[in-house]
Formats: structure tokens, sequence, C-alpha cells
């Protein structure tokens, strides 16, 4: 009874303390990281699952193998699954945009407007066709192909949702389209961003009214027709450099994972002995061979994605390669940058350098750069060391193919190629949600203090209304609430009647 | 001038996306609030025809659900891109009520994928549980959302303030919820809804009980038939309070309503509803009954709702006799191209068909009761 009086008493002066230090912002920026990342673990599988399971059908369909189409049916109940609750974190996801971070409502207003109105028919083109491509599972008895161009047709709209998710997101990070204003306001060393079609008068007034008045702003009809004439041209950010890299970088990640997690599943069948060996092998060679391939191309998604970095996001490019304060050299990013290993990287003192007197924001973005510098770096470095294990585990599975890596697999590791391909399924799945939610976290910690980088900042755009810790706190419970449940669902159909469903060696 | 455009591609995109959401909302309300109705008087009579009967009805729902669910979303997105500021202060003024129909969204849509899923998959209690969370959820949702509906009858809790010769519009700090109009129209849309859902049931339960005459037809029949005279004679009260209410605290929409006899017609269609639901207890008259109370609800339904919202007009928040306009509302900062409503008008009849199509395959070519023994 002591015990638990003293644990009631440490959570609520921690609550205490945290209602006393934190601002509405971080307890939204909080409520917000859990909302996203329940997000992305059931988006990862409507965005890779679709390429796994079709790739599987189309298998089935040419080699008139019933073996591969009951594989892809058994994945496509985990799509509809997964994609069901993706829909509901969605939701969540897009609800909190405009009621928590209720200024971004002016995003979307704005440079978001055409790519978050293509993405409501993205997602509606995804939901009528997924139900149509679950519904007519085997029924098309002549006409096979048929039922593929449907999930051909979901693949589309899943595809072409996270495009466009990911160039709002992009314009967070990089907003093209303003020219030098970045860089003549708040970032000197932010190169130019695209060509300046946004009023550079609208835009100073955007982001002078906003830390002054806040996102009340949007309350005044007549103070937001101060904004009248904002762009002239609405496409701007489907044409950002940044968006095309982050795209391919985040659909390889969902594949990998769930190619990956697809493999861990067959692994365990086989390892337990659940099933026909044969059946699972054949699920799990496919599926192990689109890990691999993914994770090569992977590879080259992030090369590019660092180079995006280092061009348009300097200050948090230093933080994540952990150059020091006064510059240094980095050999191996020199080499793939620069072709030399002796370029030197000038670091944040160069960088304050640049800032014009009086520059406040610019000085908050590199404390708040060199505050998360080590934990950045940490996390970085935890997502290449991830991705470079995932290829050389996707190296060793052709191992089963070839005579030399097979040697090579055996002769380091001690063991069979087949079973570092059943183990390393595991790690596979595993490596990838780590790179994932590192590279993710990476992303988003180092943006800070900005909402829209070099433009807008969390405090400028977050409702100050009723964001208390104690409504952050169920937020967050139901979050978490709803990945416990998506996952009780997935234990529920994939593994609690799995031993009795095997029983005399039924295929499943 | 751009903001005509987007006056008009607003309206456009808002009203067709909010009657088409309602249409599909209602049923899924209704539905989930019915079929762990016939779940649980299955557990308490051991009887499993009740099972069987509610699985049949969550493989419909599902599917409507998903549907229903996408329009929401383009609901929020439209008024987002051409209604900023209204989006903004329904979301200051309201938080609560917002969040909570967004913790009713999460709850629901996950709770009704589970119980689809899980059916015979675990104890039938926790079965249960799972469809009363899911009814919980979808009333939830309803239950904020129609506070935004009641904001733009009647502000209450906005507080309108002027500094530098600028109007804010804040809250007040009165409860939202207690606007006097938003109870009998939140109210309402429940009732009606469940009454709706319920006559869909009746019919179906009735063709069923002449095709096979086994008791599990005959009871889900009687069940059905008393659900839905109970919400019948309830959404008539309310929506017969909601319209008081309009005429004491929303002049406007009440006299643009009643002017055109939108009142009149109202209040009849409710009463043929509840006629109706009471006719159905004559074995001879349930034949047309049931099918014509499906019909009258969702006529009586998006009627009321058509004519509530458009008595509004010009306005977009009705404050005594005048109003903000949606003009003044509008996204000043750019003309949102028109290739982009235009697209979604397209694609969404595209889509619709494509919908109504697979509806067809579950519900007739290859209903539930059917896909085991085939797919094997």
């Amino acid at each position: 009874m002591i015990t638990l009086t003293a644990i009631f008493g440490l959570l609520n002066d921690g609550a205490m303390n945290i209602a006393s230090t934190w601002n509405a912002a971080n307890m939204a920026e909080l409520m917000t990281i859990v909302g996203i990342f329940v997000h992305a673990f059931f988006l990862i599988f409507a965005l890779g699952f679709p390429i796994i399971v079709l790739t599987l059908e189309s298998i089935g369909i040419v080699r008139k193998d019933d073996d591969f189409i009951k594989l892809a049916r058994n994945a496509s109940k985990l799509w509809g699954i997964t994609f069901a609750a993706g829909a509901v974190t969605g939701t969540l996801v897009e609800f909190g945009l405009v009621v928590v971070w209720s200024g971004s409502i002016a995003l979307i207003a704005s440079m978001a407007a055409a790519p978050m109105i293509i993405e409501l028919y993205a997602f509606l083109i995804e939901i009528v066709l997924i139900g149509t491509y679950l519904t007519t599972f085997n029924r098309f008895k002549k006409w096979k192909g048929t039922h593929v161009l449907i999930g051909l047709g979901v693949l589309f709209g899943s595809n072409l949702s996270a495009y466009m998710i990911l160039a709002v997101n992009s314009w967070m990070q990089v907003p093209w389209g303003t020219g030098s204003f970045v860089a003549q306001t708040f970032l000197p060393w932010v190169p130019s961003l695209g060509p300046q079609v946004i009023n550079p008068e609208k835009l100073k007034t955007l982001v002078t009214v906003l830390p002054t008045i806040g996102s009340g702003l949007l309350s005044s009809p007549g103070a937001f027709q101060l904004l009248s004439n904002f762009t002239s041209n609405p496409w701007i950010s489907l044409f950002n450099p940044e968006q095309n890299v982050t795209y391919f970088h985040n659909v390889l990640a969902a594949l990998v994972i769930t190619a990956f997690l697809t493999s861990s599943y067959l692994a365990f069948k086989i390892l337990k002995g659940y099933g026909s060996k044969e059946y699972n092998w054949k699920g799990l060679r496919v599926s192990f061979l689109i890990a691999a391939v993914a994770s090569f191309l992977q590879a080259l998604a992030g090369d590019a994605q660092g180079r995006i970095l280092y061009t348009f996001q300097r200050n948090i490019f230093n933080a994540t390669e952990g150059i020091p304060a006064n510059g240094g050299y980095d050999p191996i990013v020199s080499l793939l940058l620069y072709g030399s290993p002796n370029h030197f990287f000038p670091g944040s003192n160069y960088l304050a350098s640049l800032l014009p007197s009086g520059d406040t924001l610019g000085q908050l973005t590199l404390s708040a750069t060199n505050t998360f510098g080590p934990i950045l770096h940490t996390i970085y470095y935890s997502m290449i060391i991830s991705g470079v294990i995932i290829v050389i585990l996707g190296v060793g599975y052709f191992g089963l193919y070839s005579k030399i890596l097979r040697g090579i697999v055996q002769g380091i590791l001690r063991m069979k190629v087949e079973t570092f391909v059943l183990y390393g399924s595991f790690a596979g799945a595993a490596l990838g949600i780590i790179a994932s939610v590192a590279g993710w976290a990476t992303r988003e910690m180092g943006r800070h203090p900005w909402t829209v980088y070099g433009l807008i900042t969390y405090n400028d755009v977050v409702n100050s209304h009723a964001i208390t810790p104690v409504f952050t706190a169920a937020i967050i419970a139901l979050e978490i609430g709803i990945l416990l449940a998506g996952i009780w669902g997935i234990y529920m159909i994939y593994f609690k009647k799995l031993k009795v469903k095997h029983k005399g060696g039924v295929h499943y | 001038m751009f903001i005509i455009s987007n006056v008009f591609w607003g309206i456009a995109s808002v009203g067709a996306t909010f009657f088409l959401h309602i249409f599909f909302v209602s049923l899924v309300l209704g539905l989930s609030v019915i079929i762990p109705i016939f779940e649980i008087i299955g557990y308490k009579r051991k009887n499993e025809g009740f099972y069987r009967f509610a699985r049949r009805l969550t493989s419909y729902m599902v599917r409507v659900d998903l549907f229903a669910g996408v329009l929401a979303t383009w609901l929020t997105v439209f008024l987002a891109a051409y209604w900023p500021s209204l989006l903004y202060i329904a979301t200051n003024i309201l938080f609560y009520p917002i969040t909570l129909a967004l913790a009713g969204i999460m709850i629901a849509l996950v709770s009704t994928a589970l119980y689809w899923y899980t059916w015979d998959e675990m104890r039938k209690t926790t079965h249960i549980v799972v469809g009363l969370f899911m009814a919980a959820g979808a009333l939830m949702v309803a239950f904020g959302m129609n506070s935004i509906l009641a904001l733009m009858f009647n502000p209450y809790g906005v507080k309108i303030t002027s500094a530098m010769g600028l109007t804010f519009f804040g809250s007040n700090g009165l409860n939202p919820l207690a606007n006097p109009v938003f109870l009998p129209l939140m109210l309402f849309s429940w009732f009606i809804s469940i009454a709706l859902a319920s006559f869909i049931v009746l019919t179906f339960a009735f063709i069923r009980s002449k095709n096979d005459f086994t008791e599990e037809f005959q009871n889900t029949f009687k069940i059905s038939r008393l659900i839905s005279i109970v919400f019948s004679l309830l959404s008539a009260g309310t929506l017969a309070w909601t319209i008081l209410e309009l005429h004491n605290y929303s002049q406007y929409v009440y006299l643009g309503m009643a002017s055109r006899g939108f009142v009149a017609i109202s209040l009849a269609l409710a009463a043929i509803v509840a006629i109706v639901s009471l006719a159905s207890l004559s074995e001879e008259a349930i034949r047309y009954s049931a099918p014509l109370g499906a019909v009258a609800s969702y006529v009586l339904f998006m009627f009321f709702e058509i004519a509530a919202n458009t008595a509004r007009y010009p306005f977009m928040i009705v404050t005594n006799n005048t109003g903000i306009s949606s003009s003044v509302l509008i996204n000043p900062m750019f003309e949102i191209p028109a290739i982009l409503p235009v697209a979604g008008i397209g694609l969404l009849i595209v889509m619709m068909a494509t919908f109504l199509g697979t509806l067809y395959i579950a519900f007739f070519v290859f209903p539930v009761e059917r896909r085991g023994k085939i797919a094997g």
C-alpha cells in the first residue's frame, strides 16, 4: 500500500512537473508523435503489403499453383484489417492536424490544398477497390488476371495517397516555391527554394502575424483576408525535389518491413512445424526476395535522401553526421558527396556566423539542433547500421541460389543458408522497424522548432485551447489502445488457432 | 473574382459530400446499435439464429462503413481547403465535442473491424463487449458532429470581439453542448438512423421469414419490428422538439423552412414513418410497411437535413435574423483550381458505381452464408 501511494505520488509529481514546464505545443507534439507512429505501424502494411499479395497471386496464376493463391488470400486478410486500422489512425492524424494543430488549417488552405484534395481521391480509390478486391477473391474463374488488375488499382490508390501526403510533409521540410525568402528572413544557409511563386509580402505577413496573434488569425475572416493572392501556383508543392526521394524512401521502407514480417510469420510456422513446409517455403522465398531487392534499392534511396538533407537542411545534416561545432572531416560522407575523402564540413559555429543580428529564430534553430544533436546522431546511425545489416541479409538470401554466396554464408556463420534465411527473417523485420522508426524520428525531430522549416514554428500553429496533461494522457491512451486492438486482431487471426488449424497438415 | 469560384466549388464539394456521407453514415450508425442487440438476445436465449442474423448484418455494414468513413475525410479536407476560418472556429469552440467524435470514430472503426474479423474466434461475451464498443463509438461520432450543425444554427458559446478594426470569433467559455438546439438535433439523428436501419433489417428479416419458416427468422423479425416502432416514435418526438428549438433560438432558419412549407412536410414525413412502423404490427400490412418505412425514414432524414441547411443560405453561421455569409468565411488565399472539385465529382460517380457493384456481389452473388461453401 505504501509502495502504491509512493508510486501515485511520484506520478502526480511528475504530471505536475510536466504541466508546469511543458507548454501546449510540447504536449500536442507528444500525442502527435504517438499517433503518427501508431498510424505508421498500420500504414506500412497498406503501402507494402499490396506488392507482396499481388506478387504471390500473380505467381500463382502464371504457374497455376494454388499454394501461391492461398498464400495471397491469407495475406490479403491482414491487408484488409491493417488497412481498416490504417484508415482509422489516418483519420486520427488528420483530425489531430486540424484540431490540435489548428493553425495548420492555413497550410491545408494554401500550399497543401492540391495534394490533400488529390489524396482524398486516392483514398477513395483505395477504399472502394480494396473492398472489391477482397470480395471477389477466387471469383474470376476464367479471367483471373482481372482480380490482379483490381489489386493494382488498390496499389495505385495507396501509392498516390502516400505520394500526396508525403508531398505535404516534404513541403514542411523544404517549402518549395518560396525562392530565397527563408534564406533572407531566418536561415541564411538555406539555398533558393525554387521559383518565387508565393507572394513574399503575404508570406512575410503570415510569418509575422502568426507568432503575434497565433493561429487565432484564422478566427478572423478579415485578418485572414490579408493573405489574399498568396500564391500564383497552387501546384508548386507537387514539384518539390525533396518529394520524389522521400516517396521512394518511404515506400521501400514499408516494403522491406512488410516483406520481412511476412517472412517472419512463415519462418515461425516452419520452425514450429505448422502446416506444410513446402507451402511455407514457397511464400518465404518470395517474400524474402522482395525484401532483399527492396533493401538494395533502399540503399540508393537513402543516399539520395542524405544528399537532399545536405543541400537544403545543413544544420540537420551536421547534427545527424555528428559534425563538430567548429567543423570537421567525415571521409565516407565526403567521398559520397564530393568523390574525395578530404572535404572539410563547416559546423554549427559557421552557420551561426551567417545569422544576421537579431535573428532570434535562426539562433533558436541552431540551439534546437545542438540540443537534439547527440540524439539525432545516435538514432540516425542506428538507422544506417540497421540498413547495412539488412542489405547483408539480402545478399545472404541469394545463397539459396548461388554456390559462392552459400559457401560464404556457411563459412562465416557456420549455418546452412536455409537456417540463415529463417532466422534472418526475424532479424530483418526487427531491424527494418528500428531503421524506419529511427529514420522518421530523425526527420521530424531534426526540424525543431519549425512546423514548416524556416517559416512557421510549432508554437505558431498549436491550438492552446485545453491541451492539458490529462487530455494528452487520454488521447495517448486511446492511441495505444488502438495499436493494441490492432495487434490483438492480428494475433487472433494469424496465431491463436494456428496450432488447431494445422492439425493434419492442413495448408493455411 | 476567385472568391466566387471558391464559394461555388466549395458549396458543390462540401454539399455533395455531406449529403452522400449522411446517407451512408446513418445506416452504419443504426446497424452498429442493432447488431449487438441481436447478438445479446442470441446469447441470453442461447439461440444461434440470432447470431447468424447478426453476422449477416455485420458483413453488410462493414462495407458501407468504409465508404461512409472515407467521405468523412473528404468533408474535413474540403472544409479546411474552402472554409478554413469556419473549420478553425469550430475546432476551437467545439474542441471537446469534436475530440469526442474523433475518439468515437477510432473506437467505432477499430471495434467494427475486430467485431467482424473475430466472429467465432473469441468467447461470445467478449465479442458482445466488442460490439458494445462499436455501438458506443458510432453514437459518440454523431454526438460530437451534431454540435457543429447546432453551432451553425445557433452560435451558442461564441464570443465575437473586435480589435484593430477586425472581428475575431472565439469561445465565451459556455459549454457548447448546452446549446438548446444541440440535444434534440443529436437525438433526432440517433433515433432516425436506428429507425431507418431497423426498417431495412425488418424488410430483410420479413423476406427471409417468408422464404424459410424457421424460428430464427420469425424471432429476428419480431425484434426488428419492435425496434422500428420504438425508434420511429422517438424520431417523430425529437424532430418536433428540434423544430421547436429552431423556432426559439434560430428564427432565421425556422422562418426559412416554415415559409417554404418545409416544417409541415418534415412533420408529416415523421408522422408517416411512425404510422408505417405501427402498421407493421399487422401481418397483412408488413409486406408493404417494412420497405415503405425504410424509404420514408430515409426521405425524412435527408429532407430535414437539406431543408434545415439550405434555410441558412446565404449564411454559414446564423445569428438571430442575420449571420456570417459563406463568402466572408471562404478561403481568401488563392483560387483552388476548378479541375480539383470537377475531377472529384467525376471520380465519386465512378467509385460509387464500383462500390454498388461490389455490394451487389457481396449481398446477392456471394452472400456470407455461401462464401464458406465455395471458398473452402
